[in-house]
């Protein structure tokens, strides 16, 4: 594998959740840090058309974990030089190193890098490096009931699956320039514009 | 508000870097550098040493695991935090270094210049370094302009209006004659303020406050106008000792609040 990378497919993940519990339970992380996250995106409201009313929600959902940046910031960033890259891509931090400063996650646009209150130090997902060393899927991957989760070489993956570049509501990939394929769910250009209007209106008050 | 202790590490390391540069400023034009040993050179350089030490000291408070912080500076090749923290550890050591030789009477002139202008060189490359920390590509509300603008408007505002303010209670022919000194001081600062305000106005009509932090701007508002007041009433009537340093108390609390606001511009992501 040249550059480790994940895969997921919005249009089929059903927001179960069982990547994120796999991934919690493997790793045995605290209450309040999941390296691996779903979240859901929703929009819509209802039309008037006519006389009559109609629904137009959507929801879909997203399924995030580190990403393993081709410029990973996190890395470029941490004082203590807590992050390493291996030559797969896979970028590994040694919480044993780290200050607790948490400017790892100011930088990190997609909010990866967690912080434990309780040991007062950062973790992150690691692709279970181990795992993948072995020939194994990592965690998420193999607990994903719809298979909508899949890791492997990222130019076969965006080679098989193609990929969307940017996903509403992920950052701009030039950021950091993530190892990522998504397919994404149908609505999910809707979801885009309905959010950029929303972030174009006021937000508060005057100062 | 978490990051409460980093704004006060922020504000009382560029006070304590303004006040260094306006002192050495106002040595050479007097003619008397600021490591000549005369009498306020000491007390003033114990300020800025203290101020900085503080400033680190509440740095700490942010850390989740202080027992890892000699690891701070690991990361020089590419961390402008690391960088941060080295040149802010260089210049309390310098300003340490040159109270010494001060107090002992130890050391060429030249070697004090030298100190002391090495200690105002660190200052100015500790706030382009915290500067670039602040700016993250990531996040587009502090990679902008301003955050160094602002940050060095913070250092002169504090350091002019600091120094002046220590100066009230300098006897009169300090300086060679610490009064116009004073008024200088006190002028610079209320440019500076006024230059301040309107920095933080043409910030805040790019970037809309939610309601819930919306009374920090307020507050930061509200003292840099209380500020600008106190200055002018010392340009005009003077101010004996206590005035200066309610002025200057102020005016810390405007730019503090100010930094705070700063911090809270950070969009926390949900994903």
């Amino acid at each position: 594998m040249n550059r480790f990378a994940f895969y997921f497919d919005s249009s089929s993940c059903t927001g179960c959740k069982a990547c994120q519990v796999a991934c919690k339970d493997h790793n045995r992380l605290p209450v309040g840090v999941t390296w691996r996250r779903v979240r859901e995106v929703s929009g819509g409201g209802w039309e008037r058309r006519g006389d009559a009313w109609v629904s137009s929600v959507f929801a879909y959902q997203l399924s995030l974990a580190c990403n393993h940046c081709q410029r990973p910031i996190c890395l470029e960033v941490c004082p203590a030089a807590a992050y390493r890259q291996r030559p797969d891509g896979i970028v590994i931090l040694d919480s044993s190193r780290c200050l607790g400063c948490r400017y790892c996650g100011w930088a990190c646009p997609y909010g990866t890098p967690q912080y434990d209150e309780r040991l007062g130090r950062t973790s992150k997902c690691h692709g279970c490096f181990e795992q993948v060393d072995a020939g194994q899927p990592p965690t998420c991957v193999a607990a994903c009931p719809m298979r909508a989760l899949d890791f492997g070489d990222h130019a076969e993956l965006l080679a098989r699956h193609g990929s969307a570049g940017v996903v509403f509501p992920l950052p701009e990939a030039d950021l950091t320039e993530p190892a990522l394929s998504v397919t994404p769910h149908r609505e999910a250009g809707r979801a885009a514009r309905e959010g950029a209007r929303l972030a174009g209106g006021p937000e508060g008050g005057e100062p | 508000m978490k990051e409460r202790s980093l704004a006060v590490f922020t504000v009382l390391s560029q006070l304590a870097v303004g006040a260094l540069w306006f002192w050495a400023v106002a040595g050479w034009a007097t003619g008397q550098p600021v490591a000549a040993g005369d009498g306020w050179t000491l007390p003033v350089l114990g300020a800025v040493l203290a101020v900085m030490l503080s400033g680190l000291a509440a740095s700490f408070l942010h850390l989740g695991a202080p027992s890892s912080a000699w690891r701070a500076c690991s990361n020089l090749r590419s961390s402008w935090l690391s960088r941060e923290i080295l040149c802010a550890s260089l210049f309390a050591g310098v300003v340490a270094a040159l109270i010494v030789l001060l107090r002992l009477d130890a050391g060429t002139a030249a070697l004090r210049r030298g100190l002391a202008g090495l200690a105002a060189l660190l200052g100015l490359l500790l706030l382009a370094c915290m500067a670039q920390a602040y700016r993250l590509r990531t996040v587009p509300a502090w990679d902008t302009w301003i955050t160094p603008a602002s940050f060095a408007g913070t250092a002169l505002l504090l350091g002019s209006l600091g120094v002046g303010a220590g100066l009230a209670f300098a006897p009169a022919d300090t300086m060679g004659g610490v009064e116009n000194w004073r008024r200088a001081f006190f002028l610079a600062a209320l440019m500076l303020l006024g230059l301040q305000l309107a920095l933080f106005r043409f910030w805040m009509t790019r970037w809309r406050a939610p309601r819930r932090i919306s009374h920090l701007a307020r507050i930061r508002v509200a003292l840099g106008g209380c500020g600008l007041v106190l200055l002018g009433a010392l340009l005009v009537a003077g101010g004996g000792t206590a005035l200066p340093v309610v002025a200057f108390g102020v005016v810390l609390g405007a730019e503090t609040a100010g930094r705070l606001l700063f911090y809270e511009t950070r969009t926390e992501r949900e994903l």
